[in-house]
């Protein structure tokens, strides 16, 4: 299974969801040259100024630039998403991976963790986590990748156990590679496609996960700025200052909308079914 | 039936048992344990956290400790709130019916709209109809709860006055049913909304596919209409697939739910937990956790019957 451009490509809405991703990481990259404020500085005598010239979307309540804040914290939230996306497609893979290829009891043991971790919201399990640890970025991605990877087992697993009994996999036992080299070689490059899918999609749901966390009061530590912690900070000026709790939920939406609609434009120019899942 | 819902019960108790330990684990492990509370206190001598230890049991083994904690937990015995001073269980039971209200309340608005969008979809043979409908279904899987509902609180609430700015009852008077719904109801629409995107392009796609199949072409040569073969052939077949649907994404709505209580004040298990978790209550956290878990799991087994109940097949597997 390859991605077909062509497919991808001729989907409007996958197109016009990659275009506004590249502008937002676009945006984001170069935040320090984009915007005039420093993200962090503070200027109480400028603090819940709302929209104008100078401050395009208004100052927060210690004077700091909103829209400084919105594009910086895009770096966080944007690099934050993809690293969790990319531990929980690792974990996820192995981890199907080795529970489609073994089967028998690696695959029950496996299988009842998948199960289990898919019982407990995942919301719930990253606020614990980090509630109780000193959060940093790192700490932060591994939290959520580790809540984030049955789904993508799930998927391995199934792909694995379809691709196992095919006919290049015995040509390749048959001369003499082992295990390791079968699953590794073998048969996790053939489910790479809609791990690509899945891990696109995981992406979108990243962004939501940590928003919603940072939007709790469990998200990194202030002074950063990420999109749900402005919301966070939003909360307590809804009368004084309503401007705030706007725009970066509204970023948030356009980001995860954009990753959805490319996500199912690469589905479907990998599926090669054009309706709905 | 009743060996095949038996059969999926004793299933369900490994799961319970694992999720204990995992939970146990997850809130134990890290640094800055019960003890360590009353160790950063800089009155708290050394000898008496070292009492508080043992009076607690902090000095046993891990296994041991978990062991003691399912035991009581099993006998009802969750400990004592920190924060609150009475029991944990009866904190943490006393907010679940209200999460009940809310996670029922975004179903019902989650169902009801999206089979009258999904129906709609499956009516309209205009493929810009269709396109729409999709484009909508992922913008609003995309809009997070907490920012849709902070604005329809400034909006509704702050500005225009019409609805409640949170809790589940107004202050001063006493409890009715009507003053609880008309609570509800913000929150409920706006956790129910994001469900109703996904559901009613589920439902579609599968009116869609089963209005292909050769009974409806018999019904249609029967010369039934088009509401006639949607409503009575096509949609009994939609029920089945999206059950499964329903049980998949009970921890989401259960997560959304958490999210929701916070935005309108809402008194229910998620807000507890968010409460529980800043002011380091122990006890209510591993229960509220024990119980948004089991409350997963019975919500799943319950989606498992009623699969059984509607597919004879599955029964019989």
């Amino acid at each position: 299974m390859t991605i077909r451009w062509r497919i991808f490509f001729g989907n409007p809405l996958a197109v016009a969801g990659l275009v506004v991703l590249v502008l937002l990481a676009l945006a984001a990259l170069f935040a320090p040259w984009l915007t005039p404020h420093s993200p962090t500085a503070t200027r109480p005598l400028d603090m819940l100024q709302p929209p104008s010239p100078a401050h395009p979307l208004g100052t927060d309540d210690l004077g700091r630039d909103a829209l400084s804040r919105l594009l910086h914290a895009g770096r966080t939230s944007l690099t934050l998403a993809i690293g969790v996306a990319a531990v929980a497609v690792g974990i996820g893979a192995l981890l199907g991976g080795v529970a489609g290829y073994l089967g028998g009891r690696a695959d029950g043991t496996i299988s009842a963790l998948v199960d289990t971790m898919l019982s407990i919201p995942a919301l719930a399990l990253a606020m614990v986590a980090s509630a109780f640890l000193e959060l940093t970025t790192l700490r932060l991605v591994l939290i959520l990748g580790l809540v984030s990877w049955p789904t993508v087992a799930r998927l391995v697993r199934a792909q694995v156990l379809s691709l196992k009994e095919r006919d290049f996999v015995e040509a390749a036992r048959a001369t003499g590679a082992g295990h390791v080299r079968l699953l590794l070689r073998h048969l996790l490059p053939n489910a790479v496609t809609p791990v690509i899918v899945a891990g696109t999609l995981l992406v979108a749901y990243a962004v939501l996960i940590e928003s919603a966390l940072s939007f709790l009061g469990f998200g990194l530590p202030p002074p950063t700025a990420t999109w749900g912690g402005m919301l966070n900070e939003a909360q307590l000026y809804y009368l004084e200052a309503p401007w705030l709790a706007v725009f970066p939920g509204l970023v948030i939406t356009l980001a995860v909308a954009a990753i959805n609609f490319m996500g199912d434009g690469l589905r479907e120019a990998t599926s090669g079914r054009t309706g709905e899942a | 039936m009743l060996i095949y819902a038996a059969r999926r019960l004793a299933g369900a108790i490994p799961r319970v048992l694992l999720i204990s330990v995992i939970l146990f684990l997850l809130v134990n492990l890290p640094p800055g344990g019960p003890a360590d509370i009353y160790a950063a206190d800089p009155s708290a001598s050394p000898q008496a956290v070292e009492r508080i230890r043992e009076l607690w049991g902090l000095n046993d083994p891990l296994h041991v400790q978990y062991l003691r904690w399912f035991g009581n937990m099993l006998q009802g015995d969750w400990g004592m709130s920190y924060r609150e001073r009475r029991p944990a269980l009866d904190v943490v039971m006393g907010r679940l019916g209200n999460t009940l209200w809310l996670t029922g309340g975004a179903l019902i608005v989650g169902l009801a709209f999206g089979f009258a969008l999904g129906l709609a979809g499956a009516w309209t043979r205009s493929h810009l109809g269709r396109a729409l409908a999709q484009a909508t279904a992922v913008v609003g899987m995309s809009v997070p709860t907490f920012w849709s509902g902070t604005l329809v609180l400034l909006f509704f609430s702050v500005h225009l006055r019409w609805i409640p700015a949170g809790g589940m009852g107004s202050i001063g008077e006493p409890f009715s049913l009507t003053d609880l719904l008309w609570h509800l109801l913000a929150p409920a629409l706006v956790l129910g909304s994001v469900y109703v995107s996904q559901w009613s392009r589920y439902i579609q796609a599968g009116l869609t596919g089963a209005m292909q199949n050769d009974y409806v072409r018999t019904a249609r040569a029967k010369g039934r209409t088009r509401g006639e073969l949607l409503m009575r052939h096509a949609l009994p077949n939609v029920a089945i697939p999206l059950v499964t649907v329903l049980g998949l994404e009970m921890p989401r709505l259960v997560a959304g739910a958490m999210v929701t209580e916070v935005v309108f004040s809402w008194p229910g298990i998620g807000r507890l937990l968010t409460d529980a978790l800043l002011g380091r209550d122990y006890p209510v956290v591993m229960g509220t956790l024990l119980v948004l878990a089991v409350l997963v799991i019975v919500a799943n087994l319950v989606t498992d019957l009623l699969y059984g109940l509607l597919d004879p097949r599955v029964r019989y597997g």
